[in-house]
């Protein structure tokens, strides 16, 4: 490889890096093990809970969708305090605002808080199997 | 299209009650319409363990009828749907117990695996009525039943397992091993064919030994024959004494003679055989080395001089 083209190799190398599609998750690292895919609006609280009021105040405005995938492992899905499902849970529609989120896995906890949704967004999140 | 669209009606004539994603991404994405909205979910209504358990019943009667005709797979199949369709941690359990029975039955894996899966949802919600992130007017089993609830199905996740553990010895058990009765075969490479031609050889070695000997009798009695003759033409000797000391002469020859026709016979057939034996014997004996290799206990022999006082001769020592 000659001096004048190595320049070039490198460029097109940087250029293919920044260019290059990221993972969309290329393991959760999150300590609630939990983790939000970036998106405006959205908002992840560990460990906070909503009150009886909260969960029942009515919702305005166009629902969102919620996805759920498990890394390494397997679990159920628990929004507002009812099941919503066997992870993965694909495009749940939920109304936009602050929902009690937990996911578990028998006695073991994975993830537990406040997750917001905006209005009509799709919110993806991954939880991390310890 | 118009599945979808079925779909949506469904998702709109169903009671409002939870319906769980289902497990597999596959049937989640087929099932994603039929989800019904999380805000209503809270405005469900109450759900009560009376309830619950008035609803479950029937499931429960129509699993128990499918049971008792042996048809294990189809009250799984059963359970397993109606619990989906209500969250119902009770039958997720009877649908594992199911699965357990029909994996049992059929020997199936993935009876089993279904078994566990569906257990594990059950202890899941189980679990879940116990947080206190529980919806308080979301309860499906009376609290004093819970916690035996959660004993049912850790054991039968636990003898689900075993119930697999149980299948995949069975199948990956090596065949008996046959008993070896006896004595040992001896490899076929060559070493009887090694060990009697080398006899052979030794017993032709003997005959040329016997062969030797008769021709050194044969050549001493000439001598003293021709002595004898010289003797009597000196006139040292007389006719009769000649004649006598000629026959016993005469015996010693013959008998030479007789010790090198035999030895000539016992030596030629003896080295022949033996040879011949020899050379098919280490041939087998290559061959044998190339198809199985090594050659830690193959056969030897050794033939060394043996020198005494009074005696000598040749030894033989080997291992065939």
């Amino acid at each position: 490889m000659s001096l004048r083209t190595l320049p070039l190799c490198l460029a097109s190398a940087l250029a293919a890096a920044v260019l290059a599609p990221s993972p969309a998750h290329a393991g959760c690292t999150d300590l609630s093990g939990l983790c939000l895919e970036p998106i405006k609006g959205g908002k992840w609280e560990p460990d906070a809970s909503l009150s009886g009021k909260q969960l029942k105040a009515k919702r305005k405005g166009a629902p969102g969708k919620l996805s759920v995938t498990i890394e390494d492992g397997r679990g159920s899905v628990f929004v507002d305090g009812r099941l919503a499902g066997t992870a993965p849970v694909a495009n749940l529609t939920l109304g936009p605002g602050k929902h009690d989120l937990q996911v578990r896995d028998g006695q073991k906890i994975l993830a537990e808080g406040v997750l917001t949704i905006p209005k009509g967004a799709s919110v993806r999140v991954v939880v991390r199997h310890p | 299209m118009h599945t979808r669209l079925l779909a949506a009606a469904i998702a709109v004539a169903l009671p409002l009650a939870p319906v769980p994603a289902a497990a597999a991404p596959i049937a989640a994405s087929l099932t994603a319409p039929l989800v019904a909205p999380l805000s209503l979910l809270a405005d469900a209504g109450t759900v009560t363990p009376a309830q619950a358990s008035g609803a479950r019943k029937p499931v429960q009667d129509r699993a128990q009828g499918l049971l008792k005709a042996g048809n294990p797979d189809s009250a799984a199949e059963l359970l397993a749907e109606e619990a989906s369709k209500r969250s119902d941690p009770v039958l997720h359990l009877d649908a594992a117990d199911a699965y357990k029975t029909a994996g049992v039955k059929n020997k199936s894996k993935a009876d089993l695996t279904s078994g566990i899966e569906e257990a594990k949802i059950g202890l899941d919600i189980l679990y879940f009525l116990q947080d206190p992130r529980c919806d308080p007017d979301w309860q499906l089993v009376d609290s004093s039943e819970v916690s035996a609830e959660i004993r049912r199905g850790e054991k039968l996740v636990e003898d689900s397992e075993k119930a697999i553990t149980d299948l995949d010895t069975k199948v990956e058990a090596p065949p008996p091993v046959e008993e070896d009765k006896g004595r040992k075969k001896a490899p076929r490479d060559g070493r009887g064919y090694i060990a009697v031609g080398s006899l052979l050889t030794l017993v032709g070695v003997g005959g040329l030994g016997i062969m030797g000997a008769g021709l050194a009798t044969g050549a001493s009695a000439q001598k003293d024959i021709d002595t004898l003759a010289d003797s009597l033409k000196n006139g040292t000797i007389m006719q009769a004494q000649f004649d006598a000391e000629k026959t016993a002469i005469d015996d010693k020859g013959k008998r030479g003679n007789v010790l090198t026709y035999a030895g000539i016979g016992v030596g030629a057939v003896g080295l022949a055989a033996g040879i011949a034996l020899l050379v098919v014997g280490i041939k087998k004996r290559k061959q044998y080395r190339a198809e199985h290799g090594g050659a830690s206990d193959s056969p030897s022999a050794m033939l060394l001089p043996a020198l005494g006082r009074d005696s000598a001769g040749l030894v033989l020592s080997g291992r065939f």
